[in-house]
């Protein structure tokens, strides 16, 4: 009986451990992060940085296991801020156990990693990720022998088909919770190296130094000049200087003595050291012969063919789009129409309830013209994920690099840009691919001018109404076009004044092509998709909110009302509220690019989010937006052809909307770029909508 | 020769990399490195080239490219 009781307890008392995901992009780094935790995931931010943090956890056992992914990278210096965040988490955190995933078929690249990590000396466990295709490429691996001469424990696993997961949770439970394994072996660097290594260590013994990680490891770094070890040391050792100039000696004496400089020296014993134990446990029986991902690389990059396949490709996924979500969009549709509909039906008819009002045109119509288009932003993103999934993506970078280097872009700007025909927010967090902070923020400035979702609505509001059939799909097509034109030739524009300088050298691994899983694929999908609805949520309600708030109030005195028809009266009340009297002064400006007071004051709102924009016409041209016919009648009543396509034109340019605002605002580090940008766009919107209304006007075309 | 000017599908090992600040180590955490064996696999007059390191293909940018010295291998 005392047995079972005991057990019972123990098995209630979980003992948590902590480890850290390690390994180069592309290695099913991710795959096995998904495998272990789930949906027990959460993505987040490292303060101060804008790299990702991954964090997940699972049970194995009477265990807690906690994991954070690391980004991938292909080494642990300082040259980006994935690797000084990875090397960081190790440094500050020291998880319990280091879990290295390595592509088992790119063996060598992939232990240029582990040599580092040793460095760091500690507790790590290789995982040998995609043994599957190791195996057909003919690599026979002695997993074994070279765990022996490595002195690291190793495990097998083909990620994507979840084997070999349970022995890997064995082995990390082990090897965590475990006694202190066997110090792995660290390469030697020859003598010379060693010498100037050692001279330098001698020096930092005498300092104030923290325990872990060892000297050697901060000895290395500074042979090899690194910046933010240089940095860090300054915080704690009192007298750096003889120490960074020991480090600076060693460096010329070895570029003078070896002919290279030292961090290419370091990078050449590494891969000695990986060679020489390779040889031992790694034999390659077949030729490198011509893989799958090959044949299909030689089509899709092919230098005439590789251009139109991408745009086929992109045709694909747009057109795809948008006839899978047209089904899901009805539905939505029709339950923000019940919805308000029951909502109202709670008052009396025919009443004139403030908070009645609040509810149905402010905020279900505020938020159920935005949430209608979710349908539409889950399709663009699952295409989008399982052509990154699957590999693709890093084609069409490579594709479209050449074409964005001439407007001044970066091969990988073009991501973001397609993720902005969704939602611009997930683009802006997008740019973060991007290294050279130049390149990051000339696209995240002309990100807004892609046709965003938000915008749909008004297109889809405007243009049926003042286009002939034949005409619509045409002018949709062109208000999409001239947003990618313009995005184009500011970012040229930029590049070529505020953010003049050499474009980042292409330089990007083309993984082999792989089918995406479901699973992958819908977790991608939903993290941006989520970003949309959580802007929804939040800020459309707030602002839709605040927005009802600045049109309503204050109100006319009845005497004003006296003898109106409906119109006129709703007319009288608007013009008498805030946001009535900002959009009456505004008029004699905006009446240059064909817009009323009334349009106006409806912008203010589209500042928020655009998809407010025609929230505000239905409250404000007095009609119950639910269907939009009414609304359109009303509209051609009160517009021609020029002036919708000029509300168009400037909804498109102008004002990102706040959810950008802040977005921009987090990733360049500084209120002045979203300031810059929506300023910018704003002053753009008007010259570009000026010129097109009074030339129209001029020729008297549309009017 | 700079990599840029190897014909497609002959392999060719590195001999150096010139550059400053940090391109050859970055290049070498990626595998191309003095005595690493490489083959162009799409390379034409402009734009970025292709090459297989071993395992992988790396997309490379042409001036980074052609400041990548290689000696054909017979």
């Amino acid at each position: 009986m005392n047995d079972k009781k005991v057990i019972k307890e123990a098995q209630c008392q979980r003992t948590d451990l902590t480890i850290a995901l390690a390994g180069n992009p592309n290695s099913g780094k991710t795959t096995i992060f998904n495998a272990l935790t789930g949906s027990r995931q959460h993505v987040g931010n490292y303060p101060g940085v804008t790299v990702e943090r991954k964090n997940g956890s699972f049970r194995h056992g009477s265990y807690n296991i906690y994991i954070t992914d690391l980004p991938g990278t292909y080494s642990l210096t300082a040259y980006s801020p994935e690797e000084v965040v990875g090397r960081n988490v190790i440094i500050q955190e020291r998880p319990d156990l280091v879990v290295h995933v390595i592509d088992a078929s790119n063996l060598e690249r992939n232990l240029y990693l582990t040599t580092q990590l040793v460095e760091l000396q500690i507790p790590l466990l290789l995982v040998f990720n995609m043994s599957d295709v190791a195996r057909t490429q003919g690599y026979d691996i002695n997993t074994k022998l070279l765990s022996q001469l490595l002195r690291i424990p190793i495990v097998q696993t083909v990620g994507h088909k979840e084997t070999g997961l349970n022995a890997l949770k064995e082995a990390i439970v082990k090897i965590a919770s475990g006694p202190q394994q066997p110090v792995p072996t660290s390469v030697h660097y020859g003598p010379d190296i060693e010498r100037e290594l050692e001279k330098i260590c001698n020096l930092l013994e005498k300092a104030d130094m923290p325990s872990f990680p060892s000297t050697r490891w901060f000895a290395i770094k500074l042979l090899e000049n690194d910046d933010v070890v240089q940095e860090d040391l300054g915080e704690y050792v009192e007298d750096l200087a003889p120490i960074l100039a020991q480090a600076a000696a060693a460096r010329q004496h070895l570029t003078r003595e070896l002919g290279d400089e030292p961090d290419v020296l370091l990078a050449d014993h590494r891969y000695g050291y990986i060679s020489g134990a390779c040889q031992e446990a790694v034999r390659s029986t077949v030729e490198l012969r011509h893989t799958v991902s090959d044949q299909i690389d030689l089509v899709t990059t092919h230098r005439v063919l590789g251009i139109p396949i991408f745009l086929g490709m992109m045709y694909l996924v747009f057109k795809l789009t948008f006839t899978l979500s047209a089904v899901p969009m009805h539905w939505i549709e029709m339950f923000f129409d019940w919805l308000g509909q029951s909502i109202s039906s709670l008052w009396p008819a025919g009443s004139d309830s403030a908070v009645q009002s609040l509810l149905v045109d402010g905020i279900i119509g505020g938020v159920g013209g935005v949430l209608v288009f979710i349908p539409v932003i889950f399709f663009l993103f699952l295409a989008i994920a399982i052509l990154e999934d699957s590999g693709y993506m890093a084609r069409a970078a490579f594709l479209m690099d050449h074409i964005m280097t001439k407007i001044g872009l970066h091969g990988k700007s073009f991501i973001p840009m397609l993720l902005g025909f969704g939602c611009t927010v997930p683009a802006v967090l997008a740019t973060r691919t991007l290294e050279n902070r130049r390149d990051r923020l000339t696209t995240m400035l002309v990100l807004p001018l892609i046709s965003c979702g938000a915008r749909l609505p008004i297109y889809a509001l405007f243009i049926p109404a003042f286009f002939p059939e034949k005409l619509q799909a045409p002018v949709l097509w062109s208000m999409y076009l001239i947003g990618i034109t313009l995005s184009v030739a500011l970012a040229k524009l930029l590049r070529s004044t505020i953010f003049r300088g050499e474009t980042m050298p292409f330089l990007m691994e083309l993984p082999p092509y792989r089918l995406p899983t479901w699973r992958g694929a819908l977790i991608h999908t939903w993290t941006r998709t989520w970003l949309f609805i959580r802007k929804a949520g939040t800020v459309i309600v707030a602002f839709s909110a605040l927005l009802w708030l600045l049109t309503s109030y204050p109100e006319p005195p009845p005497e004003k009302l006296h003898n109106l028809n409906a119109e006129q009266s709703v007319s009288t009340e608007l013009a008498y509220s805030v946001a009535g009297r900002i959009g009456r002064s505004l008029e004699p400006v905006m009446e240059q690019v064909g817009f009323d007071w009334k349009t106006t004051t409806a912008m203010i709102g589209a500042f928020a989010a655009k998809e407010i924009f025609v929230a505000q016409l239905g409250i404000i041209y007095a009609v119950n937006d639910e269907v939009n016919e009414p609304l359109r009648e009303v509209l051609k009543r009160e517009f021609n052809s020029l002036q919708a396509l000029c509300i168009m034109l400037f909804c498109l340019i102008s004002m990102p909307c706040v959810a950008t605002f802040a977005a921009v605002w987090r990733e360049s580090g500084s209120w002045k770029w979203p300031v810059f940008q929506l300023i910018g766009l704003t002053v753009l919107a008007y010259t570009i909508t000026f010129s097109v209304y009074q030339i129209g006007r001029f020729f008297e075309i549309g009017t | 020769m700079p990599l840029t000017d190897l014909a497609p599908d002959i392999s060719a090992r590195v001999m150096t990399v010139q550059g400053g600040r940090g391109i050859a180590a970055r290049l070498a955490s990626m595998g191309i490195y003095p005595g690493s064996i490489v083959t162009l696999k799409c390379g034409g007059s402009i734009g970025p080239v292709i090459i297989q390191v071993r395992g992988s293909r790396i997309a490379i940018g042409r001036g980074m490219a052609h400041r990548i010295l290689v000696e054909p291998l017979n």
